[in-house]
C-alpha cells in the first residue's frame, strides 16, 4: 500500500523486520511509560505509535549494539515532553516546594507514637493502584524522571542522555519526585482511612 | 584511613546508595555510618523498601495484546505508506 499524497521515499532506512525485532521486545515497557505521561489509554497508544515510526524513520542513525531501550525511550520522552509543552497550562517546576521535604518514613513514625511496624504499613499504602495515581500526579519533569528512574530502573547517566539534561538535575528531580511521590501515596492513604496521624 | 560522615552528610547521598550509583569508596563511608547509626540505618532500609515497591509494582503493567495489535498495524501501515515497502 503506498500514500499517493506523500512520494515514497528512495532511501528506506534498514528492513521493517529487523527494526521490530530489536523495538517491539521494548513495548510493554514504552506502553507504560507513555500510559503514565499521558494519562490516558489512546494517548499512550498514540505516542508510542509516533514514537515508533520516528525511530524507524531514523533508524539508520541507530548504532548496532548501543542501548536500543536507552535510544527508543529518549524518542519517546521527546515527543512525549513536546507534546506536553503545546498543551501544558502549568509545567511549572520552580512552583514546586511545596512538599519537597515530604518524608513518608516521618509522617508513619508521627502517626505510630512509638515508630515499630513502619515498614509494615508502609506495604498498606502501596498498592499498584495507588501507586500508578500517585506517579500521574507528578508534575511532568518529575514524573518523567520518577518514571525512568524507579520503573524502568534505568542508570542517572542513561536518564541525563535520554532526557538531554545534567546528572546533577537527574538526581535533584529524582529526589524532589520521590518526596512528592510519597506525599501523594500518604494522601491517598489518608482519603482512603488506611492511617490517620495521631492526634496530638 | 576511612573518612566518617555525619548523618546529613549520609541523607544527602540516600538515593544514589540505594541506586547503586556511588563508587565503592563511598559506598564504604556510608556503611561505616550506618553501621554505627541505627536511626539512619532504619531510615535507609525504610527508603529502600519504598523504592523497591514502587518498582516492583510499577515495572509487572504489561502492554494489552489487543493494544499491541493496533500499535503494530498501525506502525506497520505509516511505514509501508512513507517507505513503500
Amino acid at each position: 500500500m503506498t500514500a499517493n499524497h506523500e512520494a515514497p521515499s528512495s532511501d528506506a532506512p534498514r528492513d521493517v523486520a529487523l527494526f521490530e525485532s530489536e523495538a517491539l521486545p521494548h513495548l510493554d515497557a514504552l506502553y507504560r511509560t507513555a500510559r503514565r505521561l499521558t494519562s490516558n489509554d489512546q494517548a499512550a497508544e498514540d505516542l508510542v505509535q509516533d514514537a515508533l515510526e520516528r525511530a524507524y524513520t531514523h533508524y539508520d542513525r541507530f548504532q548496532p549494539g548501543t542501548n536500543m531501550r536507552a535510544w527508543l525511550f529518549r524518542i519517546l520522552s521527546n515527543l512525549a515532553i513536546s507534546g506536553y509543552r503545546r498543551r501544558a497550562t502549568a509545567p511549572s517546576v520552580e512552583s514546586l516546594d511545596d512538599g519537597e521535604e515530604f518524608s513518608l518514613y516521618n509522617q508513619l513514625q508521627a502517626s505510630d507514637g512509638d515508630g515499630s511496624d513502619v515498614e509494615a504499613r508502609v506495604l498498606d499504602l502501596l498498592g499498584e493502584e495507588s501507586i500508578r495515581a500517585a506517579i500521574e500526579a507528578l508534575p511532568m519533569d518529575f514524573r518523567m524522571v520518577v518514571l525512568l528512574a524507579d520503573v524502568e530502573g534505568f542508570a542517572y547517566k542513561e536518564i541525563a542522555e535520554i532526557l538531554g539534561i545534567p546528572r546533577g538535575t537527574v538526581m535533584s528531580r529524582l529526589f524532589r519526585g520521590r518526596r512528592l511521590l510519597q506525599r501523594s501515596l500518604w494522601e491517598q492513604a489518608q482519603a482512603a482511612g488506611i492511617s490517620r496521624v495521631k492526634e496530638g | 584511613m576511612q573518612r566518617s560522615m555525619t548523618c546529613e552528610q549520609a541523607y544527602d547521598e540516600i538515593y544514589q546508595y540505594l541506586d547503586r550509583e556511588l563508587s565503592n569508596a563511598e559506598i564504604s563511608v556510608v556503611r561505616l555510618h550506618l553501621e554505627n547509626c541505627p536511626p539512619c540505618a532504619y531510615l535507609f532500609r525504610f527508603e529502600g523498601t519504598v523504592v523497591r515497591y514502587v518498582r516492583e509494582r510499577s515495572a509487572q503493567e504489561t502492554c494489552p495484546a489487543a493494544v499491541v495489535k493496533t500499535i503494530i498495524m498501525g506502525f506497520r501501515a505509516r511505514v509501508s505508506a512513507r517507505f513503500s515497502c
